[in-house]
Order: structure tokens, then C-alpha cells, then sequence
């Protein structure tokens, strides 16, 4: 038995005080009208066609992290949850709902793997979703991650960030950059502009020195970019993870928005997964886009983008080995795998290959709000991801490039716990350390 | 002495009555014997023929030969049932594999005779294995 | 014992075969209906050559990742699925009997084949409920209904072997054998054995949705 196996019952406020107020014909109503009215033949047939042969099981880090307990394979979480609500028409326990309310929100990440094992092509993940929005709906979701959402609720950014926090970080980061670019800015609110940059909450609260490497990027690249002064700069999105459709529509609008307001030519992303799935995938079919109502584009995207025009150029490599981890979103999301590679082989000559890697990959175990669910939940998907933790070790690398935020506290976490002495490294961090830098002052 | 040869006559007359059928009967016949296949696919079919033609004869109350055109039908379904196939391989008419799409192939053929009649008699076996017995 | 046989290869027939297609008609115009009201976008995303590309490499033996990591299941699967769709269709009793009603025939299988590859089916569904009962992940989600469906494939099998050595009381066991056939026919639409229609539906929304949109392979 490893250490994961002997995991005690978790206790979270959000959960546990949630469930206390149910009651059994709200359980029942919710359900009824998430699986009936919210959900149509794509639920029906996915859970129609399932014949329980099992062979999802070994898509996912928790089964396989979790010594293959069956509770936590992909068919085995939808057992748990959505078979239940649905062939017991919705008159399940308030216990019932505080369990599927776990297992959706801490142990699953929406990471699509199973779908790539599912000779159906059954996405779990999606599943998974209509078990967060019906607990979203009962009000039974974990405390952190609702916190992040009631963020997104009053401010429009998941972290509390005041507007003018906002654009004092920027201001703070464009001050400390000009130290070594001495014309650089970090153009606010510049209407007319190529590029609007958006990025994750995270980075002006506590990443802000990633704010300062994409301003030197922009600025050795010559490019014409700016940044929102008002709400609608953060691209991030827990609300698509709660459950909570409606606002996760409210916040990619305002997304879109300030870009629209801004006429800029299209939106690049900072290096975030779960962001760029809101805007490519989820909200903006909530919100009626078929595609993205404006060019979108992925930090991996424009960076290999710059490399190709030569706008960026490589000063130095990085000698270390090094190894490279697909986020799901960028991967089965959109499959950026190739390109990721094209950069970070730029800087790194010196590469190896996880594996399975590519469309393939195993999680980081930290995305699909898992990480956001907090400390209480902390251990849950670090013991989770043992599967990782083996797969990194086996490549012997000294650095693992992941160009995603949430694959980083995932990832650091599961460096931290299994001793793997390895570091972990945004393309970002690569590209603003080893690239040339015309301007600057030394 | 016209006694004795009355008997002599009755016992003639009995012997004629029950041998007569004989003449037009197989009576060592259990099974359709067929050499037409190239291979058999299952065994051949159980029909001991004797059977059949005392039920014919009753059930139809047809005269004399004319009970074996039931069967052995020749050219179509000429009602006079002068001529008749008795005595001629079935496969000669009906070939395994017939060229010309009119013409019933042996299987069928068999087939449509046997389980056409017992279907409508209501009597006799239908299903597959009834016949070929392993 | 006649009128039975007569009405099992008769009638029965038809009430089978119009429940199976209309079954699965219906299915398919329920479902697509109900997807085009609720999440109409599947249909703007579709696209027939990424479905198309979708259902053949998940038909190829082999041909994606997790049928090579689990090569017993795979081969059994195949093995099995293609005998269990073979054999009704290309029996020489089968055949036979479509020639007598309808006069319309096809080629068929030599009978040792035939036989051999119904004791394949019968082999991979004890395969199956082995696997269903011994491999952990597995027995955790199967279901009562599970075996249920399984037994419901194996025995028109079970009953046309018994059936064809003669074995038992024939008559009764063709009488069985026919009547397990239409079970399992009108099983179909009504259990997951609607994997007939939903497999290629839902690799085709998959298909579309994965290497139309998400710009990644799907196997």
C-alpha cells in the first residue's frame, strides 16, 4: 500500500456546510433540470453507451497514482456520480452529493486524457462537468475555489485584484523593466494596438516578474501590444470550473469586450491552460461564438510565432537536460504540442521526452480547478499524481518546461514531495533568459 | 374342388392387393439420396418414402401412378399428369447451380416440395434439423 | 411445436427487424434532435471527413494507442465483434431461409467455419465476463444488467451450436435459437448494444470535435 491509499476523509467548509442545507426535493429538482433541460443527447448517448469495459482506467494519474483503486478511474468517478443521479432519477443523499461534489472537484482534473482511451470517445471530463454544475447549482462547491469564483463575481478577475492594484502592478513591473530596457512600457489602455496581452489574476498578485518578462519579449520583438487598464485583463476563469456557467459567460464576455474596445488585431494569452480552454471551448459556445469572436492566440503560439519571423533570437542555450510537459489544455486542447517543442528546442538542444508525452500525456494533476480547491485538497492530488512524479523521474531531466500556471503549482508541488530536484521553467522564463536583447542595459 | 380354388383365388387376390403397391415403391428408401452436391454441407435429408406415398394415396384419394406425379412432378405443372419424373434424378432438371434464373435449384427445389407441403399440411418436419438428422 | 417454429421464422421476423431499424431510427432522430435543439454547435463543428477518419482508425486492429497497450482485449475484441456480425448474416441456414421467403440469396459461409466462429463468440464473451469478474477496475462499474446483455449475445449462439450437433431436444432448441435471436435483435436499440449506432455517432461528434476544433488527434 503506498501512502495514497491510507488518504482520511477531508473536511471543507464549502462542501460540508453546503450539503447541510439541501434538501431532498432540491437535490432531486436540480438534478432533473441539469440532466434534462441543461443537458441533451450528448450526456444521453455518453451515458447510454458506456459498456463498463474499463479500459478509460489507465488514463488517469489518480487510478494509477491511487495503487489502480477502480474508485478513481475515469468510468469508476462516473459511477460514483452521474449513473446514480440519473438511474435513481435524482433522489440521491445529501452525503451522496457531498461525496460526487469531492470526487468531480479534487479528483478529477477535466483533463481529457480517457477520452484518447475510450474506444467511444466517452469525455469524462465533460461528464464531470455536469456533476460540478449540478453541485454548483445546489451550492455545494469547495470553499477556496468558490472564493476565486466570488472574485470573478465582484471584480472580474480571481484574485481580488482592485483595479487599481491592477495598474499599479503594471506600472511597478514597466518601472523595474525600464532598469534594463530603458524605453520600455507597458502600454495601458493603448486603443488601435496589434496585440492586446491578457493574463491570469496570479501574475500582478504574486508572479508579477512574469508580467515583466512578457513586456521584455514584447519590447525586443518590436511588437505593438497593451494591456486593458480596466476589468476584463484577466483572462482566467475558475467559474467555468465551479460549475458556473453563467458567470464564466459574464467574464469571457468582458474579455472580449475589452478587446473590442480596444480594436486590437487579436489577444495573446499569457502561458495559461485552463484560460485559454475558457475562450477556445467553453465560453465562448456559452456565449454563442462558434469560434473565438477574436483572433485568440496562446503565449506557445505567439512565441513560436516570433521565432519563425526572427523577431526573437536565441543568445544562449540552456546545456541542462531538459524535458517538456503538454499541457492538457494546449494539447487536447489545441494541439500545440509541436510548436511548444520548436521553441523550447530553440533554447534547449538538450532535450528528452517524457513519456507518454504529446496528446498523451498524464496530467499535472493541478488543473481543472483542482489546485484552486486550496490547502485543504492540497494532498489529494499531490498523492494523486505519483504516475508523474515516476514519468519525470524516468527522463532524468534537470528542468521541465511547462507553459502552462497551473502545470507549474502542480507540477512544483510534485517536485517538492517526490524529491525529484528538478526545476520548472515557463517558456517565458526561457525565452526572456536566453534571448538576444538588443537595447538593453546590463 | 371349385372350393378349394376359390381359396386358391382369395389368397391370389390377397397376395396381388398387398403386394400391388409394391411395384411402384421403394421401400428400402430412408433417406433422399443425392449425388448431385459436390459437397455436403449437412447430412442427407430424412425421408423414408413409403410413408409418404400411403399418406398421398389417402389424403388425396388419387388412382394408382398418378399418386407419384404429387412429386414427381415433370415439365411444369401439366395437370393431365401423364407424364411424370419418376425415375429420373430431381438434379436432372433441377441443376445444384442453374444458369437459367427460372429454373428452381436443387435445394430449393427440395425445399419448397418437402417443407412447402408440410407447412401447409400443418404435419412434418420444417425446421432444419428435422430432416437432416445428424 | 409448428405453428411456433412458423411463427418465429414468419412474422416474428418482421416484428424483430422493423423494432431493430425503427429502434434505432428513432434513436438517431431522438438524439440528433435533441442535440440540435439544447447543443446545436455539434453541428456547426461536424465534419463528415474528420468523423469518417474518426470511426475507421478506431475500426483498425490496433491502429490507436490504447488498443496497443492492451493487446489480449484488443484481439479479442475484434475477433469477436466481426464473428458476432459475420455469422448471422452469412449462415447457409440463414441464407436458406431468406431465399425461401424472399427468394433473394448471397454467399455462405462453408459450415465448419461458421461453427468455428460462433464458438469464437461464445469464447470472447466468456472472455468477457472472466475479464468482468477477475480485472478490479472492471468488476467495480459492471452492473447486473452487464452479464444480463452479454448473456442475451451468447445465446442464439449458445442454442444454434446446440442446435446444429443436434444436441438436447432439437426442436426445442431451434425453437429456442430463433427466439434468442429476436431478443437480442430487439435488445439493440434498448441497452448498450445501441453501440452499433452510437459508436460511430459519437466518434463522429468526437472525431470532429478533437481534429476540427481542437486541432489534436482523438486516438
Amino acid at each position: 500500500m503506498s501512502e495514497a491509499a491510507t488518504a482520511a476523509k477531508i473536511e471543507d467548509p464549502g462542501l460540508d456546510q453546503g450539503v447541510e442545507k439541501l434538501t431532498r426535493d432540491q437535490i432531486q429538482s436540480t438534478i432533473l433540470k441539469v440532466v434534462n433541460q441543461e443537458n441533451s443527447a450528448r450526456l444521453r448517448a455518453m451515458v447510454g453507451t458506456c459498456v463498463s469495459c474499463g479500459l478509460c482506467s489507465e488514463a488517469c494519474h489518480y487510478f494509477m497514482s491511487y495503487d489502480r483503486n477502480p474508485y478513481y478511474a475515469p468510468v469508476g468517478k462516473v459511477k460514483e456520480t452521474l449513473w446514480e443521479m440519473m438511474s435513481r432519477n435524482g433522489m440521491v443523499s445529501k452525503e451522496f452529493i457531498r461525496r460526487a461534489a469531492t470526487t468531480a472537484y479534487t479528483e478529477c482534473n477535466l483533463c481529457k486524457r480517457c477520452v484518447h482511451f475510450c474506444p467511444f470517445g466517452i469525455d469524462t471530463a465533460y461528464l464531470m462537468t455536469v456533476v460540478r454544475r449540478i453541485c454548483h447549482l445546489l451550492g455545494v462547491t469547495p470553499q477556496y475555489l468558490q472564493d476565486t469564483c466570488h472574485s470573478h463575481s465582484a471584480t472580474f478577475n480571481q484574485m481580488w485584484v482592485k483595479d487599481d492594484e491592477w495598474i499599479d502592478s503594471l506600472q511597478w513591473q514597466e518601472e523595474e523593466a525600464r532598469d534594463e530596457f530603458p524605453g520600455l512600457r507597458i502600454p495601458l489602455d493603448k486603443e488601435g494596438s496589434d496585440i492586446m496581452y491578457s493574463v491570469i489574476a496570479p501574475e500582478p498578485k504574486f508572479r508579477a516578474q512574469l508580467i515583466y518578462q512578457a513586456a521584455a519579449i514584447f519590447q525586443v520583438a518590436g511588437s505593438d501590444w497593451t494591456m486593458p487598464a480596466t476589468p476584463g485583463w484577466d483572462n482566467s476563469d475558475m467559474a467555468m470550473f465551479s460549475g458556473d456557467a453563467e458567470m464564466m459567460g459574464r467574464l469571457k464576455k468582458k474579455h472580449y469586450e475589452a478587446a473590442r474596445r480596444l480594436r486590437v488585431k487579436k489577444i495573446v494569452m499569457g502561458e495559461c491552460g485552463h484560460a485559454y480552454r475558457s475562450v477556445y471551448d467553453m465560453g465562448n459556445r456559452w456565449l454563442g461564438f462558434k469560434d473565438m469572436p477574436i483572433p485568440i492566440i496562446h503565449a506557445i503560439q505567439f512565441y513560436c510565432e516570433l521565432l519563425r519571423a526572427g523577431k526573437i533570437k536565441v543568445a544562449s542555450r540552456i546545456t541542462e537536460l531538459c524535458t517538456f510537459h503538454d499541457p492538457c489544455n494546449t494539447v487536447r486542447g489545441m494541439g500545440l504540442h509541436e510548436m511548444g517543442r520548436e521553441v523550447a528546442r530553440a533554447f534547449c538542444p538538450n532535450m528528452v521526452e517524457m513519456h507518454p508525452n504529446r496528446e498523451h500525456n498524464y496530467c499535472c494533476c493541478a488543473g481543472g480547478g483542482v489546485i484552486n480547491c486550496g490547502p485543504p485538497h492540497k494532498m489529494t492530488r499531490v498523492l494523486g499524481n505519483r504516475i508523474k512524479a515516476e514519468q519525470l523521474k524516468a527522463t532524468g531531466a534537470k528542468i521541465i518546461v511547462a507553459p502552462c500556471h497551473n502545470c507549474h503549482g502542480g507540477l512544483e508541488d510534485i517536485v517538492h514531495h517526490y524529491k525529484l530536484n528538478m526545476k520548472i521553467k515557463f517558456l517565458g522564463d526561457i525565452i526572456y533568459e536566453h534571448m538576444q536583447k538588443p537595447g538593453a542595459v546590463e | 374342388m371349385p372350393k378349394k380354388l376359390a381359396y386358391l383365388m382369395g389368397a391370389i387376390a390377397i397376395t396381388v392387393f398387398f403386394l400391388a403397391p409394391a411395384l411402384y415403391s421403394q421401400t428400402d428408401m430412408t433417406h433422399v439420396i443425392e449425388d448431385a452436391y459436390p459437397s455436403k454441407e449437412r447430412p442427407p435429408s430424412v425421408f423414408p418414402h413409403d410413408e409418404h406415398t400411403y399418406e398421398i394415396a389417402e389424403e388425396f384419394d388419387l388412382d394408382g401412378m398418378s399418386d407419384c406425379y404429387f412429386c414427381h412432378h415433370y415439365d411444369g405443372p401439366d395437370q393431365d399428369h401423364m407424364d411424370m419424373s419418376v425415375g429420373i434424378p430431381c438434379s436432372d432438371c433441377h441443376p445444384v447451380d442453374p444458369v437459367d434464373p427460372d429454373v428452381t435449384a436443387l435445394t430449393m427445389a427440395y425445399h419448397e416440395l418437402c417443407k412447402g407441403c408440410h407447412i401447409q399440411e400443418k404435419a412434418g418436419p420444417i425446421a432444419c434439423g428435422e430432416c437432416h438428422v445428424r | 411445436m409448428h405453428t411456433v417454429y412458423i411463427f418465429l421464422t414468419g412474422p416474428m421476423v418482421w416484428v424483430s427487424l422493423l423494432i431493430l431499424v425503427f429502434g434505432l431510427i428513432g434513436k438517431f432522430i431522438y438524439l440528433t434532435s435533441m442535440a440540435k435543439k439544447r447543443d446545436p454547435w455539434i453541428f456547426n463543428y461536424f465534419q463528415f471527413k474528420y468523423a469518417i477518419k474518426s470511426i475507421l482508425i478506431w475500426l483498425v486492429p490496433f491502429a490507436t494507442m490504447n488498443m496497443r497497450r492492451n493487446p489480449v482485449m484488443t484481439v479479442v475484441t475484434f475477433v469477436f465483434h466481426i464473428c458476432l456480425i459475420i455469422v448471422p448474416i452469412f449462415a447457409l441456414a440463414h441464407v436458406i431461409m431468406w431465399e425461401e421467403a424472399w427468394g433473394i440469396s448471397w454467399w455462405t459461409l462453408p459450415e465448419t467455419v461458421a461453427v468455428t466462429m460462433s464458438f469464437l463468440v461464445l469464447g470472447g464473451i466468456l472472455f468477457f465476463i472472466i475479464r468482468r469478474m477477475k480485472l478490479p477496475e472492471a468488476r467495480y462499474v459492471t452492473r447486473v444488467q452487464d452479464y444480463f446483455i452479454l448473456l442475451i449475445v451468447a445465446l442464439p449462439f449458445l442454442t444454434g451450436l446446440l442446435a446444429y450437433y443436434q444436441i438436447f431436444n432439437y426442436q426445442l432448441m431451434i425453437i429456442l435459437h430463433v427466439a434468442a435471436g429476436h431478443i437480442m435483435l430487439i435488445a439493440i436499440p434498448f441497452t448498450w448494444l445501441s453501440h452499433l449506432l452510437l459508436f460511430p455517432m459519437l466518434r463522429g461528434y468526437v472525431g470532429s470535435e478533437f481534429q476540427g476544433v481542437r486541432n489534436v488527434k482523438d486516438w
